[in-house]
């Protein structure tokens, strides 16, 4: 099998991964911040640790405002029903994943004004564009870091350093960035981070973290036991236990613990490289062929490691059935839950075939993967 | 973090919080050492709200002697 659909999951994951999770479910896995026996203690330990590594990787200042959240969409519907109120104005893009434009959607119901700010074919936004949709109610920005379907990716720099001159919030979507490019909320200005475990930093699923900058102050979604302040029954202010209810997932920790140390090892750059020529490798040999047409950004700088494709004569779900059933090559078709970055696109009806490329990929993949593709565009 | 940095000055053991502070199920640092003016030093270094308990050893009339001293 060749797995090329790295921006949902990353399947093959870091040994060093594997074995940490192993350890953790068979040596014992405590509830930290619960109790102080041995294992509890190293248990919290450990997801301290995992903070203080999360927060050196993405230029956090704070560890304990690193927030452990079930994934992405946790981090980012914490972010968006914990920030604006009724009457506040938010900006986002028509790039972003339904991880924000139904939450979005939710809010609006409970008086909350939202602009979707329109960008390119190519799927790129600018700061200019952001700037425009500015409001006086204006209180939140939100942006991916990069598309989940083009892969396109966002100036980030630029809107975090127009939100923080004109006192706005800035989320930031880093589904597809967070263990891909680098990330430094501090310079970046940022105040928001969503960051999935599974996807490039690759962890197991589950696990996710919503980074909040010294300036972000989301209300909870939950409450319920931290472990702390127990003889009250009002939900705690301390960080993190106001955001972190009920019991710890102690394996994906572990899982992210183990995998930025694994990421670190080999260096971001390296595995960024790595990534890159695959994806240039794909897109030099599919890009100029007959029928095929490219619907992510072709210059390697713009884009992640995402080859968006559509065929004129096959649809793009039989392309990929076609590539699972003939070839054993795994790939995402359909609209990848972004529907209006399809609109941008201009592929709503058709839909894409998505390629993914990760760490784990090999040329040889890639090689087999452009022969099936030209093989299936010329049927 | 905290248990961390006074591991680096202190012989400490992490205890759970006993109840003569409060019955809340949280952690605290047990100092094995009585030089009072040092934990407070190390008290005023914290980012976090902490306090400084004396907390006897045994029990005295049912009950060990707790003084909150900073």
């Amino acid at each position: 099998m060749i797995y090329l659909n790295n921006a949902a999951t990353t399947l093959q994951k870091p040994g060093a991964v594997i074995e940490a999770v192993n350890n953790c479910l068979t040596e014992g896995c405590a509830n930290a911040g619960r109790s102080a026996y041995k294992s509890a203690l190293s248990a919290a330990r450990t997801v301290f640790e995992t903070r203080e590594a999360v927060a050196a990787m993405f230029g956090a200042p704070d560890p304990l405002r690193v927030i452990y959240t079930s994934g992405a969409t946790e981090a980012l519907n914490l972010a968006i029903k914990g920030t604006p109120q009724k009457g506040d104005h938010v900006i986002a893009t028509s790039m972003e994943h339904n991880s924000v434009l139904r939450p979005l959607t939710e809010a609006e119901k409970d008086g909350v004004e939202t602009t979707i700010v329109e960008c390119s074919k190519e799927g790129l936004t600018k700061a200019p564009d952001i700037e425009k949709a500015i409001k006086q109610n204006t209180k939140l920005v939100i942006c991916t870091h990069a598309s989940n379907v083009t892969g396109a990716i966002m100036p980030i720099a630029e809107i975090g350093e127009l939100c923080r001159k004109r006192d706005l919030l800035f989320l930031v979507d880093a589904s597809q960035s967070a263990g891909f490019l680098d990330i430094n909320i501090n310079e970046m200005n940022i105040d928001m981070l969503a960051v999935p475990g599974h996807k490039s930093l690759m962890g197991i699923q589950g696990i996710g973290m919503l980074i909040l900058s010294d300036r972000a102050n989301p209300t909870e979604l939950m409450q319920g036991g931290t472990g702390s302040e127990a003889s009250s029954i009002i939900q705690p202010e301390t960080l993190p236990d106001k955001y972190e209810s009920g019991t710890l997932n102690l394996p994906g920790i572990v899982s992210i613990n183990a995998a930025i140390k694994f990421i670190d090892g080999v260096g971001l750059n390296k595995i960024r490289a790595h990534k890159r020529s695959l994806t240039i490798a794909f897109l030099d040999s599919v890009t100029d062929v007959n029928g095929i047409n490219i619907h992510s950004p072709i210059s390697p700088e713009l884009t992640t490691a995402i080859v968006a494709m559509t065929l004129n004569k096959i649809s793009s779900s039989e392309f990929a059935a076609i590539l699972d059933e003939k070839y054993n090559i795994c790939v995402r078709a359909g609209l990848h839950c972004a529907p209006l970055a399809h609109k941008t696109i201009g592929t709503y009806e058709t839909a894409v075939v998505r390629f993914s490329f990760g760490y784990f990929n090999t040329e040889e993949d890639v090689k087999k993967a452009i022969q099936a593709v030209c093989e299936i565009s010329q049927r | 973090m905290t248990e961390k940095k006074a591991r680096e000055l202190f012989d400490i053991t992490v205890i759970p919080t006993p109840e003569e502070i409060t019955n809340d199920c949280g952690l605290t640092l047990k100092f094995n050492e009585t030089d009072i003016a040092k934990i407070i030093e190390f008290q005023k270094t914290l980012s976090i709200p902490a306090d400084v308990y004396f907390i006897s050893n045994k029990k005295e009339n049912g009950k060990r002697k707790t003084e909150k001293i900073r």
